[in-house]
This record gives structure tokens, C-alpha cells and sequence, in this order.
């Protein structure tokens, strides 16, 4: 029993006594359930690659939302402005001699410390995919949901639609439509600085600076926008087999109301899937609005954003930003195998055969 | 004529075990099992889920896959030369020309057992090119014809059709088509009506039949059904937990099971002439299979076990006439 | 036969994807800006007679359905106009189009290299340390983000080694343009896709066995191909040897070798069942390297249609983003057409 099985272990022991003292009889009830999950959580932390990619999302996690908290430099101020003398050995790279007081990660060509600046930039890169893809999943699996077990007009209606959508190179889309977006959200977030000030609060930016932020929500609409179908797809794929298999109907003959049926009955039953998909969505998602802000959709500087790092970077690759493209890639590319790894291990933990076949080692079993 | 064959015996299959290796543990699925073909005869292979049965006769040409693993037995075999062979020890070259020419598989479900992407004639063509030097344009011209043995009509569109677009009727003829294709010393059917419908099963069965006479095969069937049991067969085999519980002619295993086993396998098909208030049932579970102790395996669920049952495995008792069981209730010291 | 039905059913779902391709493109160009015009015209300050004039002529001033009869019109045609620069922009767009798909030839090409191998072998060697790599590849290949991947090759393969060249794409020689030329007005349709086939220069090259061309093509694209094709490389690898091992374990196969059928016949079976599936990801990826390339022309600074629709980007030019969604959206849908009936052809079940 590894050390990390032991810990989640005591955590649904935890749970399930607490649950049992609130409504005797819990633990009994449920026993199976907790069983359940504690395989869930031996067969993920059995496997290198999900304790990997658990260790690197929790880096990422404690970066979001400490960074900008630890960074050391401020991401508005151009040193470059402050000591004009510096512009000549901009951007400088990286210097384990400490070399005249400049950073020893190296600095992009405003004289900032660029491994400040990717601290902060962790930030942004988890608020937008997190938001992003849970956005989109509530939404794809509502329309799934209801298009699935409604059959009929309210079906063909929504599949029509979202095949449309579906129909399209996602990336285009997004470009298009975060341009058009753009003005419009300008106007509307100066026009109303109370919403201006919690974006920003929630970027860790600085909340004067709108046009940015407008970018900021540009990029993140967009993809909301090109994000969902997938999951309407593969939601309602789910409940037209959970159909097939009879119980719908059962619950509709006890007198059931829709909506338990839909969220007790049916949620649960394509859980699995959809939490795979999820985490995957999580690392392509930061890709994605990493891709955006490269190609210049997204927030100017100063914002800290990676994939704007980079693309700044490029003006002076190789010779004068190399060190800049590897730690904002490399920041990235972390990122997004944490999630990966997960996602993977994941799969495997909800794939049947994988599941039972550890599961006749293991000997699980719930103490009251 | 040899000593480990009689002379109108096709097969012999002795003391063959096959075990598993799997994450779960060794699986016991065949142990020390047996059985005798003989020229033109019906044999049934009877037994619950588990029982050992499919991967016993996979096991007679080698056609066991790791996990999986042959530990040990004998299978003679009569080729067309004459020429008796240890199935078990041949190069798998050799192993590879015996199976669809002179033993034969039609198994349980005809639509995952052929190839969607090959049309009937294919199938047969190919296996009919594998066997014998034929040119591919005479295979399918005895395709045609095999299809219309097997009694499937207009069989020169039905030869050009994909498996998708033939019912689960025709798929199995033309799966037993395929098998029946290079003329086989013996036919080892796995359950090949328990996916169809009731009037079609009867179809199927009396095609095989037919084609048994017509070709002098020899037939292994497997089924779990003692209807057709006692429909098809000449003499039965019961297994259960990998192992030959009882064997003997068709009449003396109806009239007089002497296995335990046996006998409540049959209290369990209700007689339609006699008035009865319950279905009979056998108590208890498929025995587990994973690293078994020694000990008789349907211990567990047999109303006369004894001490010894538990403790060690059941002796071969010859009760006379082909009658074989393996039982310490006929065990006389 | 049941193919053409399924192609005559297939291309009846066709035409609304092509309509909701313009609906779209209409809702960014018209609906979406909360100005149109200033949408269109950029950041340029241009003078109120000229504002008005282009209001009547791009009908900004219309009902809905005259907006959406114009656009579309325009579109069709090919005749939309950048009222700011005059430039007709569905037709530049679109006349950078075969060495966008160059690119993606190449992308496609290192992509089965890398990826079909890769996925038998995993699948041959189940589980061992093969297996695990391509897994970990795999992994890597869809976490590493693409510029990032673009900016190092760059650095290892132009910079410290000179092995590709970084400007310029060749054309086609003279004469073997007007050679494509004349075999375009000789022959109707068919020499108008010999014609269209050509216009992409490794292809025209090929034909014409013009090894100039061809030799200066692999060397500006052999790069981008391999970046490409490490990206997608080990995803593929994995559905190659997910689909192998599917296909090895099922009944089909056990009833193949209980038939005796030698083992590269087996294989046989074992393969044309595996990549059914494969040739729709392929198909899709080709899809995917097609639109997806814009990041990739942008960092290898290739003159096909994503980089100009960067330029458009930079430079605010929204006529070329207009023309640029409804050029990639209708591309898309027809290669998502092209791979649906490819895999009609492979897989019979399809075709009902």
C-alpha cells in the first residue's frame, strides 16, 4: 500500500464516518460506493504516470494561485525605462554570476526577470483553461443532456446546431471570433469598472488597464464558444445508450421528475468519461490560449501572458531570447503534461479491465 | 493402426491441462481431461460457464494464446495419411495444416467469428487456397457450391455478400461452410446455435447432421443444452471445474446418471408430461477456478459429499460399457 | 451500388455545412462588431463621403437578408473587395492555398513515418519498454506547445546546422506551368485536377520531373514536416497500436487461425480491420494540419494562407479574417466529406 493510497484512503474513512454520524447507517448504504472509489484512488496512485502528473498539476495549482504572491519583480515596470543604459545588453541572458545585478535567469528586452515573469504567468494560463473548459463542459453537457433524453424536435434542433459548429476548424473560428469580440468588450468593460476590477483581480492584473483585459476575455469567449460541442456530442452519445439500457424508463414508470432523472440517474453514469475528457481539456485548452496570445489575440504587454512572452521572444531568436522561449515552453509544456499524465492515468483508472484485474490484489475494504 | 488409436478412432485426447496466468492468479481452466472421437460418431461436450469446456477443445490443436498455457497432454490424431501424431507435439507449422483441413472450428457467434470486411466467398475461397493448391477463381466456384450444401439459396449472390448484410442464420452456414470446406476427419462445433432463434437452431442442427453422413465426419459439439444432447449425440462427456465428471453413451447418461452432478442436471430440465410446482435448481456458484486446491470441484455444491471430496481429487471409477465417472461415491476400496 | 447512394447521401449533408459556413462568416462580418464598419475599415480614419459610399456598397445600411445575399455573393464568387486596400481578399487567400497544403503534405508525411511503425511495433511488443516510450511520446507530443517545438528545430536545424533553408518557397518553372496550362484546356475535368494537383510545387515538380524544384521544396519543408509530424506523430502511434491490438484479440482473428490460415494472412485480416479506423485519423489530422497552420507558416514564415491570415491579424484587416473563416470552414468540410468516404470504400458496413 503506497504511501499516497494510504492518505486518500484515510480521507474516504474520514468522510464516511463523518457521513455515517450525520445519518446513521450511511456507511452500510454506501459501502460498495466507498469501496468503489477507494479502488479508484489505489489504481491511480499505483501508476507512475498519474503520481507524475499529480505532482506537476499540484506545482501548478500552488503557482496559480501563490505567484503572483512570491514573484519578485512587479510585471508594469520596464526596468529598461527606469535605466536607459541597460538597453544596449537587453534582453541579457542568464547569468549565474549575477552579472551587474541582473537576474540570474536571464531577462526578455524590457529588462524584467523572466522566471518572475513566468511565475505570474501560471496565473493566467490556469485561470483561462480551468474557466474555459468547466465553462464549456456545463454548457456542451446541459444541451447533451436534454437534447439526448428529449428526442424529438428539441434534439434535432440542438444536434443540428451543434454539428454546425462541429463542422468547423475550431482554431479559425476562435481567431474570428475574439477579433469581432474585441471592440465590443472594450466598450463594455470600461463602461462598467466594477466588473473591469474583478477580472483583474482574478488575472492578478492590474485593473487599469482594460484594453488588455478586454483582449484577455476575447480569447477566453472565443474558445468558450468553439469548446462546447464536443461535449453536447459525447453527452448525448452517453444518454442515448444509457437509454438503450432500460432504467430510464423504469425511473420515468416510478414517477421520477426529469430533472432527478437527469442529474441522479444519468449525471452519474457518464461521469467517468466526462472527467477523462475534462483534464484532457484542461492541458489542449491551455495550448490553445496559448496559441491565441502568440499569434497576438490576446493580452499586449506587459501582461505576463506565456504564450505573449514567447511570441516577443521570437523577434530575437535565437542568439538574444533563447532562454526566454525555454522557460515560458518549458512552463507550458509542464502545465500541460501535468494534466496529460492525469488524464491518461485516469483512463485507466475507469477502464473496466485494468480496474479488475488490480482489484484482485489489492483487497479494498471500508472500516466503519 | 497404432497403440494410443483404435482403428476406427479419430482422436484421443489424454490428461491435458491448461492453466492461465493472469494478474488474478493461475487459473485452473482444464484439468487432466480427457476424450475419445471415434469414425462418424456425435460426441457432446456438456458443462456450465466455466466448465472448461471451450478452452478444452481450443486446446486440442494448440489454439491456446498467453496468458494461456497447454501444461501438459496427448492428443492423437489419424491424419488423411494414415499417420497417427501427437497433436500437442508438432512444429506449429504442421499444427497450422491440420486445423481447417482435417479438424475444423465453427464456433459460438457467427457475426464477431467472421470478418466484416471479407465478403462469404472470401472466407470460404480462402480457406479452401490455404489447404490446396486451387486456383482462386475455382475456390470460388466451390464456394458456391458449399454455400448451397449448407442450404442457403441463390448461393451465387450470397457468395459476393458482406457478413452485415446476411442474417445470423446464413452467417453460421456460412461459417460451417468455411468449416466443412476442405472435407474435415472431425467438426468441433462451440455452442453454434445458442445465438440464434429456436426454429433455426433446429436448422442448423440437422444440417449438421446431414453433412456428418454425407461427408463421414465426425462431430464434437459443445452445448449446455440437454435437449440437443439428446437430439444429436452418441455418447456425452460432463465437465465441470476443468474436469470430466462423467461420461458415457447418450441413453445410459439419461437413464442412469451416476455423477451427482449429472443427476441434478438433468432434475433441472422440467419434463412438460409431468405436473411439478417448483424449478429445480443446483444451489450454490460456478467453483473458482483461481489456484485451486486438490479436492473434487463440485464439492462445494454436491449433497453427498464426503470428507474425502474436499480433501482430494475423485478417482476414474469404470462403470462398464464406455460408462466412466469420476466420483468417491463409486469409489470401492 | 450501396457506395454511391452513400455518396449521394453524403453530399446531401454537405450543403448545409456550406451554409452554416457562410452563416457564420456572415455573423462575424455583420452581426458580432458592434460597428461593422469600423470593423472593417481597421483603425484608418477615413473621411465621411468615403464612409458613407462604402456603407451603401457593403450594404451595412441593409436589412439582414440583403447583408446576407451580398456576403454571400461575394464569397461564391470570389469577388469580395478590402474596401481599404482594394485588395480582393477571397481570392488571395485563396491562391496561397497549395502551399498551405504542401505543408501539410509534408506534415502528413512525417507523420506516417513516425507514427504508423512506431504503432505496429508497440503493438507487436505489448507492454514493453517500446510500448511504454510510445506512450510517453504520445504524452509529450500533445503537451508540447507548437511554437515552442517550432522555435528549437529552428534553432537546432538553421542556426548550429545548416540542413534547411528558411525563405522563399520555389515554384513551378516556367514551362512546366504553361505545360499544366494546356493540359488543363486539352482536357476537361480531368485535366483541371491534374491542373489544381499541380499548382502545389512538389507535386507540379514531380510531375514534370523538375529535380530543381523538388530538391529546394524538401529543403524548405522537410522541417516544418518533421515538427509537425513529432507532434502528431505519437498520438497516431497510439491509435495504431490501440486499433492493432483491438483487431489481434478479436473473434474474427481466433476464427482465422482455427481455419489454419498462415500467419501473414492472419496479419492481413488483423491490419485491414486496424486501420479502418486509422485512415479516418489520418484523414482528420490531414484536416487538422490544413486549418492548424497557421502557427507553423507564421514561425517558418512560409507565404501560405495562414501566414497571410496573420498578417491579417497584425494588421487588423478583417476583409482577410472574413475570407480566411469561410476559406479554412469550407476546406474542412470537405476534407471531413473526403475522409467519410474513404472510409465508406474500406469499411462495407458504412455504406448503409
Amino acid at each position: 500500500m503506497n504511501p499516497l493510497y494510504r492518505a486518500g484512503s484515510w480521507l474516504v474513512d474520514a468522510y464516511a464516518r463523518l457521513r455515517d454520524k450525520l445519518s446513521p447507517g450511511w456507511l452500510e448504504r454506501n459501502r460498495s460506493r466507498l469501496v468503489e472509489t477507494k479502488l479508484s484512488i489505489y489504481v491511480f496512485t499505483s501508476s507512475k504516470i498519474g503520481v507524475t502528473g499529480l505532482v506537476l498539476v499540484a506545482v501548478t495549482l500552488f503557482l496559480a494561485i501563490f505567484g503572483p504572491v512570491i514573484a519578485w519583480e512587479p510585471y508594469d515596470v520596464y526596468p529598461v525605462l527606469l535605466n536607459p543604459d541597460l538597453a544596449g545588453r537587453l534582453p541579457h541572458p542568464p547569468c549565474l554570476n549575477s552579472c551587474g545585478g541582473l537576474p540570474v535567469a536571464g531577462t526578455d528586452h524590457y529588462g524584467r526577470d523572466v522566471l518572475s515573469l513566468v511565475v505570474r504567468g501560471f496565473r493566467i494560463s490556469l485561470v483561462m483553461s480551468v474557466i474555459i473548459v468547466l465553462t464549456s463542459a456545463i454548457i456542451g453537457v446541459l444541451l447533451g443532456l436534454v437534447s439526448g433524453y428529449f428526442g424529438g424536435v428539441v434534439d434535432e434542433v440542438i444536434m443540428r446546431f451543434t454539428d454546425m459548429m462541429l463542422a468547423f476548424p475550431g482554431l479559425v473560428l476562435a481567431i474570428a471570433f475574439s477579433l469581432t469580440l474585441r471592440p465590443a468588450l472594450r466598450d463594455f468593460m470600461m463602461a462598467n469598472p466594477a466588473f473591469t476590477h474583478a477580472v483583474a483581480y482574478i488575472f492578478a492584473l492590474n485593473p487599469e488597464d482594460a484594453p488588455n483585459l478586454a483582449n484577455l476575455l476575447s480569447v477566453f469567449l472565443a474558445l468558450i464558444v468553439v469548446w462546447w460541442p464536443p461535449y453536447t456530442r459525447v453527452v448525448r452519445g452517453s444518454v442515448l445508450t444509457v437509454k438503450e439500457q432500460g432504467f430510464i424508463e423504469a425511473a420515468r414508470a416510478l414517477g421520477l421528475s426529469v430533472r432527478k432523472i437527469l442529474l441522479r440517474h444519468l449525471l452519474p453514469n457518464i461521469m467517468s468519461p466526462l472527467l477523462v475528457m475534462v483534464t484532457f481539456d484542461f492541458a489542449t485548452a491551455t495550448l490553445s490560449s496559448a496559441a491565441l496570445s502568440f499569434l497576438g489575440l490576446g493580452p499586449q504587454p506587459p501582461v505576463p501572458d506565456l504564450g505573449l512572452v514567447i511570441s516577443q521572444a521570437g523577434q530575437y531568436f535565437p542568439e538574444k531570447s533563447w532562454w526566454i522561449v525555454v522557460e515560458a515552453g518549458t512552463a507550458l509544456l509542464l502545465i500541460s503534461l501535468g494534466w496529460n499524465l492525469v488524464g491518461d492515468a485516469l483512463r485507466d483508472v475507469f477502464d473496466p479491465r485494468t480496474r479488475r484485474s488490480i482489484e484482485l490484489r489489492a483487497k479494498i475494504e471500508v472500516r466503519p | 493402426m497404432s497403440a494410443e488409436l483404435g482403428e476406427k478412432q479419430v482422436l484421443a485426447a489424454r490428461d491435458v491441462t491448461v492453466r492461465f496466468y493472469t494478474y488474478a492468479g493461475v487459473v485452473h481452466a482444464v484439468s487432466e481431461a480427457y476424450l475419445d472421437v471415434y469414425e462418424g460418431e456425435s460426441v457432446a461436450l456438456v458443462g456450465e460457464t466455466g466448465s472448461g469446456k471451450s478452452v478444452f477443445t481450443r486446446a486440442l490443436t494448440g489454439l491456446i494464446e498467453p496468458p494461456g498455457r497447454i501444461e501438459s497432454g496427448r492428443v492423437y490424431f489419424r491424419r488423411r495419411d494414415g499417420r497417427v501424431v501427437d497433436l500437442l507435439k508438432l512444429p506449429p507449422g504442421e499444427l497450422r495444416k491440420v486445423r481447417g483441413d482435417e479438424i475444423s472450428y465453427v464456433f459460438q457467434d457467427p457475426s464477431s467469428a467472421l470478418d466484416p470486411l471479407y465478403t462469404a466467398g472470401d472466407h470460404i475461397a480462402e480457406t479452401i487456397i490455404e489447404h490446396r493448391a486451387v486456383s482462386r477463381r475455382e475456390a470460388l466456384r466451390e464456394a458456391v457450391r458449399l454455400l448451397r450444401d449448407v442450404m442457403i439459396p441463390d448461393p451465387e449472390a450470397r457468395v459476393k455478400n458482406y457478413p452485415h448484410e446476411l442474417s445470423g442464420g446464413m452467417r453460421q452456414r456460412v461459417v460451417i461452410a468455411t468449416a466443412i470446406a476442405n472435407k474435415p476427419r472431425l467438426l468441433i462445433a462451440d455452442e453454434p446455435t445458442t445465438n440464434l432463434d429456436v426454429t433455426v437452431q433446429a436448422q442448423i442442427l440437422d444440417l449438421l447432421k446431414e453433412l456428418r453422413e454425407r461427408y463421414g465426419m465426425s462431430l464434437l459439439l459443445i452445448t449446455h443444452n440437454l435437449g440437443i444432447v439428446a437430439e444429436t449425440a452418441d455418447r456425452v462427456y460432463v465437465m465441470y471445474g476443468g474436469r470430466i465428471a462423467e461420461t458415457a453413451d447418450v441413453y445410459t447418461l439419461f437413464e442412469s446418471p451416476q455423477h451427482p452432478y449429472t443427476q441434478l442436471l438433468l432434475n433441472c430440465v422440467p419434463n412438460p408430461l409431468k405436473k411439478f410446482e417448483r424449478l429445480e435448481s443446483i444451489p450454490g456458484t460456478v467453483p473458482n477456478l483461481i489456484d485451486m486446491k486438490p479436492g473434487c470441484p463440485f464439492a462445494p455444491r454436491c449433497p453427498h459429499a464426503m470428507d474425502v471430496c474436499h480433501r482430494e481429487n475423485p478417482p476414474r471409477v469404470e462403470l462398464g460399457g464406455n460408462h466412466v465417472v469420476h466420483c468417491w461415491l463409486h469409489w470401492k476400496r | 451500388m450501396g457506395l454511391g447512394s452513400y455518396l449521394v447521401r453524403r453530399l446531401i449533408t454537405f450543403l448545409p455545412s456550406v451554409i452554416g459556413a457562410l452563416l457564420i462568416t456572415y455573423l462575424i462580418a455583420y452581426i458580432i462588431p458592434t460597428d461593422p464598419v469600423r470593423a472593417w475599415v481597421g483603425e484608418k480614419l477615413m473621411d465621411p463621403s468615403t464612409l458613407e459610399r462604402l456603407r451603401k456598397d457593403y450594404k451595412f445600411d441593409a436589412p439582414w437578408y440583403e447583408q446576407f445575399a451580398f456576403l454571400v455573393e461575394k464569397l461564391l464568387t470570389g469577388t469580395l473587395v478590402d474596401p481599404v486596400r482594394g485588395v480582393p481578399v477571397v481570392q488571395q487567400v485563396a491562391q496561397r492555398f497549395p502551399i498551405t497544403a504542401e505543408l501539410a503534405i509534408f506534415g502528413m508525411l512525417f507523420t506516417v513515418l513516425i507514427g504508423i511503425p512506431l504503432g505496429i511495433v508497440a503493438a507487436a511488443r505489448k507492454d514493453s519498454a517500446v510500448d511504454f516510450f510510445v506512450r510517453i511520446f504520445a504524452l509529450f507530443g500533445s503537451s508540447m506547445p507548437a511554437f515552442v517545438l517550432y522555435y528549437f528545430l529552428i534553432l537546432a536545424f538553421y542556426v548550429y546546422v545548416r540542413a534547411s533553408l528558411l525563405a522563399g518557397v520555389p515554384t513551378l518553372s516556367p514551362g512546366c506551368a504553361a505545360a499544366l496550362e494546356n493540359v488543363k484546356n486539352a482536357v476537361p475535368l480531368l485535366g483541371h485536377a491534374i491542373w489544381a494537383v499541380g499548382q502545389v510545387p512538389l507535386l507540379g515538380g514531380l510531375m514534370c520531373m523538375d529535380a530543381g524544384v523538388v530538391s529546394t521544396t524538401v529543403a524548405r519543408m522537410w522541417l516544418p514536416g518533421l515538427a509537425l509530424g513529432l507532434l502528431s506523430g505519437g498520438f497516431v502511434a497510439r491509435i495504431v497500436r490501440n486499433s492493432l491490438l483491438d483487431a489481434l484479440s478479436s473473434d474474427s482473428i481466433l476464427f482465422a487461425k482455427a481455419r489454419g490460415l498462415s500467419s501473414s494472412r492472419v496479419w492481413r485480416h488483423a491490419l485491414k480491420n486496424a486501420f479502418a479506423p486509422i485512415v479516418t485519423i489520418l484523414g482528420l489530422n490531414f484536416a487538422g494540419l490544413l486549418t492548424g497552420a497557421i502557427i507553423a507558416e507564421t514561425v517558418f514564415n512560409i507565404p501560405g494562407m495562414g501566414l497571410y491570415i496573420y498578417q491579417g491579424i497584425t494588421r487588423l484587416n478583417f476583409p482577410i479574417i472574413i475570407a480566411g473563416t469561410f476559406l479554412f470552414s469550407v476546406i474542412y468540410i470537405v476534407m471531413n466529406l473526403v475522409v467519410d468516404l474513404a472510409y465508406a470504400l474500406i469499411d462495407p458496413r458504412v455504406r448503409y
